[in-house]
């Protein structure tokens, strides 16, 4: 009855065609990119503006229906499919790119905008919008900016909360929030922008974002550099640091990664066991070659025995696309079909890599598993690709537990568990033992009573984070 | 497990669902972003489908029939896939699978089965006759030369389907399924087709045609033109998954080919030339070599001020990786301006759903447009006679033979 109900309302809201009811056309919602597979959603609804966001948001509060926000369905971690039934709301409908300030250095886009759409908007104006999840093609504003994502050039311009300057939020009640501002400056009490940052769609729907927008740089060398070992992978990034060079981009690739990129996304790299190192500089056309002929000294002292760099815009492009491809190519390396990877998403103080990641790459080996690694070393993070297999619930769950002792190991070096991913559901426990580690378990009951205040009947995205 | 069952398995057990793809799936925004409509949402529901056994089989393909048979099979999702999955395959292969189903479990599209029975009983999907859609009439054409010219019969449709579409927009996608259903019964009924025709599209295909012959003749081509060889090659049967079908009447066309001592055939419209080129030797004893026209063009063209953009149809550009030459040519002439999405990513114009899914078509068809004039090229130009009928929303939107013929730099032959 209150499903009919319900969907009655809704529908007045957003028109029958907005509102997808049967059973069909409800599964391709109880997926995303991670391994998690959510429930048959009650409903998907679609809308079209925040004033629908709003009232939609009203209704299901009134009759107590969880609502899981999403946008490209790209979360790793399950963060946009249901668990607890319930309603999923759909923003790609909302894919207006409002307004282009470049005086004052900003973007009004609504949340359903894919961030590949944006950047190509904004290079006509000679801008762009640093942050860059490696699904940067499907990811929407409002799904990267509810996890916090980071991406290729984290290295440099850091990750999506750098670059929030206001948002537009509907809360549970159907509220309407204008948190923020346009201007790079505000100190307007608590910052709520950065609360509904990251977490996940568990405290409310972001509709609109005010983004801090930059110039492209003026040009940019790409250097792809193999190695033999892992071991002066991290030295490497430290040496580069240590100069003062700020690589936009630093991505590690492992040798088991090297394999399958080799084969099949038409990587010409030297054959045998290898590690690459990819890494983006950018700057003024006078400076940039000194910046380029540094960090090949620093990569040829440490033992690298091929580096490449290019400027030129198609053979840029093809290492960027392998790179960004690296995980849609994963699963053609499982024996079977059942088989699928859990992405571990740590992350460490760059100084911290050298140590972290030899002792990573033992654990991984000591394991017996298959467990390609690459990831972000500009910025510390690491990512481990765990195969599994989903039938074999023992199997699984060891996994599981494999993942957590990757995420311990981050601790034990300074670093988090969760870097650019968010929680959603895999990394629930994960979350609790990082506070623990740091004796800050209150934090949890903090964030949880946030939760209760703004969301007391908890609809927002339930069984997510917590 | 058939072997198109195990290749749908296969295809669809690979996809990681990162999404990649509905990132440029163009029935995907066309249906208001419902994934039922989109790449990724095929590739879930495909391989649900796999796995459930008996009447949940049939009643699961039943109700996602609609999500492959939409498929504009554009490929545009198997550019994005870094693992290089392709779900407008996975989609041809479930359209094939209905097919091989027994018909009181599922069946076709009626529409598809309306279209498709002609062609094996006439050798037309429109049950049209040779003089349905003489185009040769007030032009000469040799009878002996190296390359057979074969239309392929695709620019001699388009009045009579541009018509089609147009009474089956006003019926709605309903009403239009169940006559279709009644029709396909009796599949004489089609010959009615013969009466329905758009005049104006009539007129400007065969102009189309006429163009492209005095392009070959300028360009000194040694080519010959057989009426009788001039059949339809059967690309519905394909496109709609009727293989079985498809693959009897192949085997007759590439026969009567060898029969007639062919050697070398000019196909003119990106369909004809995608089948016979990468279609017709998987399934016949296919020997011939296979051109598009455009690469037989060699003429000196007037240089002039203007600019064009080209559409590049995708069973061109994708499915033949033949994008370069319209380019090389158009450019003697104009400046290019290219459209957001050109070369291997072109954005498909509707067409393929055009007669079971208009409202889908129309929209993307919109939207492709608004893109070609957002270049603000004087001209937009394509190679494609479904292109084309999809795209001429203005006067500017040509084909590219009129294009070149206008810019030759001497007069024509007579």
């Amino acid at each position: 009855m209150r499903s009919n109900q319900v969907l009655t309302e809704i529908i007045s809201v957003v028109g029958e065609k907005n509102v997808l009811s049967n059973e069909v056309e409800k599964i391709p919602y109880m997926y995303d990119a991670s391994l998690f597979h959510g429930e048959l959603p009650e409903l998907v609804v679609l809308p079209a503006t925040t004033d629908e966001v709003s009232k939609v948001l009203e209704i299901c509060n009134r009759y107590k229906t969880p609502i899981v926000p999403r946008g490209g369905g790209t979360s790793l971690t399950g963060g946009s499919v249901s668990v607890k039934n319930g309603i999923v709301l759909v923003l790609s409908r909302m894919e207006s790119i409002e307004e282009i300030s470049i005086e004052d250095g900003y973007v009004l886009a609504e949340a359903g905008v894919k961030l590949d759409d944006l950047n190509s908007k904004l290079s006509k104006y000679g801008y762009f919008f640093p942050p860059d999840p490696a699904s940067s093609i499907a990811a929407t504003i409002g799904g990267i900016i509810s996890t916090n994502a980071g991406g290729l050039r984290g290295a440099k311009y850091g990750v999506v909360k750098d670059w929030v300057l206001g948002i537009e939020a509907v809360l549970p009640t159907g509220e309407i929030l204008k948190l923020g501002n346009k201007t790079l400056k505000h100190n307007i009490g608590y910052d709520l922008t950065s609360l509904i940052i990251g977490s996940e769609g568990t405290l409310a729907v972001i509709t609109k974002a005010y983004l801090k927008i930059w110039p492209l740089p003026e040009k940019i060398v790409r250097i792809i550099a193999y190695f033999n070992s892992i071991d002066k992978i991290g030295e490497s990034l430290v040496e580069i640091k240590k100069s003062g060079i700020v690589p936009v981009m630093a991505e590690f690739i492992d040798n088991n990664y090297m394999r399958i990129l080799r084969n099949n996304l038409n990587l010409k790299a030297p054959q045998g066991d290898v590690y690459a190192m990819l890494l983006d500089v950018d700057g003024a056309p006078e400076a940039i070659d000194r910046y380029v002929g540094k960090i090949k000294e620093i990569l040829s002292s440490q033992g690298a025995n091929e580096i490449l760099s290019s400027s030129d815009p198609a053979e840029m492009e093809n290492l960027r696309s392998v790179r960004k491809g690296a995980g849609s190519v994963l699963l053609l390396m499982r024996k079977k079909s059942t088989e699928t990877t859990i992405t571990s998403d740590v992350v460490v103080p760059p100084s911290q890599l050298p140590k972290f990641l030899m002792e990573l790459n033992s654990m991984v080996a000591e394991s017996g598993r298959l467990a390609p690694m690459l990831g972000h070393i500009g910025d510390g993070n690491i990512h481990v690709d765990i195969f599994t297999d989903l039938v074999d619930k023992v199997e699984l769950e060891k996994a599981l537990e494999f993942n957590e002792k990757i995420g311990l190991l981050a601790l034990k070096y300074g670093g988090s568990i969760s870097a650019e991913h968010g929680i959603g559901l895999e990394k629930k426990n994960m979350l609790v033992s990082e506070y623990d580690y740091r004796n800050s378990g209150k934090a949890i009951s903090v964030m949880k009573d946030i939760k209760r205040v703004i969301d007391p009947n908890n609809i927002m995205n339930p069984g997510k984070i917590f | 497990m058939s072997s198109i069952e195990k290749e749908i398995e296969n295809e669809s057990g690979r996809c990681i669902k990162c999404g990649f793809c509905n990132s440029v799936c163009p029935t995907l925004s066309a249906k208001d972003f419902s994934e039922y409509y989109g790449a990724r949402g095929r590739m879930i529901l495909a391989n649900e489908l796999i796995k459930k056994k008996n009447d949940d089989f049939f009643n699961f393909l039943k109700l996602s029939q609609k999500s492959f048979e939409s498929c504009l099979s554009c490929y545009a999702c198997l550019m994005e896939c870094p693992a290089a999955l392709n779900a407008g395959h996975v989609s041809e292969l479930v359209r094939q699978l209905i097919v091989t189903l027994p018909r009181n479990k599922v069946a076709p599209n009626p529409i598809s089965a309306l279209i498709t029975k002609p062609i094996t009983k006439y050798g037309n999907p429109l049950g049209l006759r040779g003089k349905d859609y003489a185009w040769t009439k007030g032009i000469s054409l040799p009878d002996k030369g190296d390359f057979l010219l074969f239309t392929g019969s695709l620019y001699q449709l388009m009045p009579y389907s541009s018509k089609l579409v147009k009474i089956t927009s006003k019926l709605g996608e309903d009403s239009t399924r169940k006559l279709a259903t009644l029709g396909s019964r009796f599949s004489s009924v089609i010959k009615i087709s013969r009466l329905l025709y758009d005049p104006t599209i009539n007129t400007r295909m065969q102009k189309i045609m006429k163009d492209i012959v005095k392009l070959l003749q300028i360009s000194g081509v040694s080519f010959y033109y057989d009426a009788d060889l001039e059949v339809y090659p059967g690309t519905y049967l394909y496109e709609l998954g009727f293989e079985e079908s498809f693959k009897e009447y192949a085997k007759k066309v590439s026969e009567n080919f060898r029969k007639k001592g062919v050697k070398k055939i000019i196909t003119i419209d990106p369909h004809t030339y995608d089948l016979l080129k990468n279609v017709y030797p998987k399934y016949t004893n296919f020997e011939y070599e296979v051109v598009y026209y455009l690469d037989l063009v060699q003429i000196d063209f007037n240089k002039t001020e203007m600019s064009a953009t080209y559409h590049d149809p995708c069973h061109l550009s994708r499915h033949s990786n033949y994008f370069a030459k319209p380019r090389e040519l158009i450019s003697l002439i104009a400046k290019i301006r290219e459209p957001t999405h050109y070369g291997s990513k072109t954005m498909c114009c509707g067409g393929p759903d055009e007669l079971e899914f208009p409202g889908i078509a129309s929209k993307i068809s919109e939207r492709r447009y608004s893109e070609l004039k957002n270049t603000k090229a004087d001209v937009i130009l394509t190679s494609c006679p479904v292109c084309y009928v999809n795209l001429a929303k203005d006067e500017s939107v040509m084909d590219i033979a009129e294009f070149l013929l206008e810019n030759v730099s001497r007069k024509p032959i007579k």
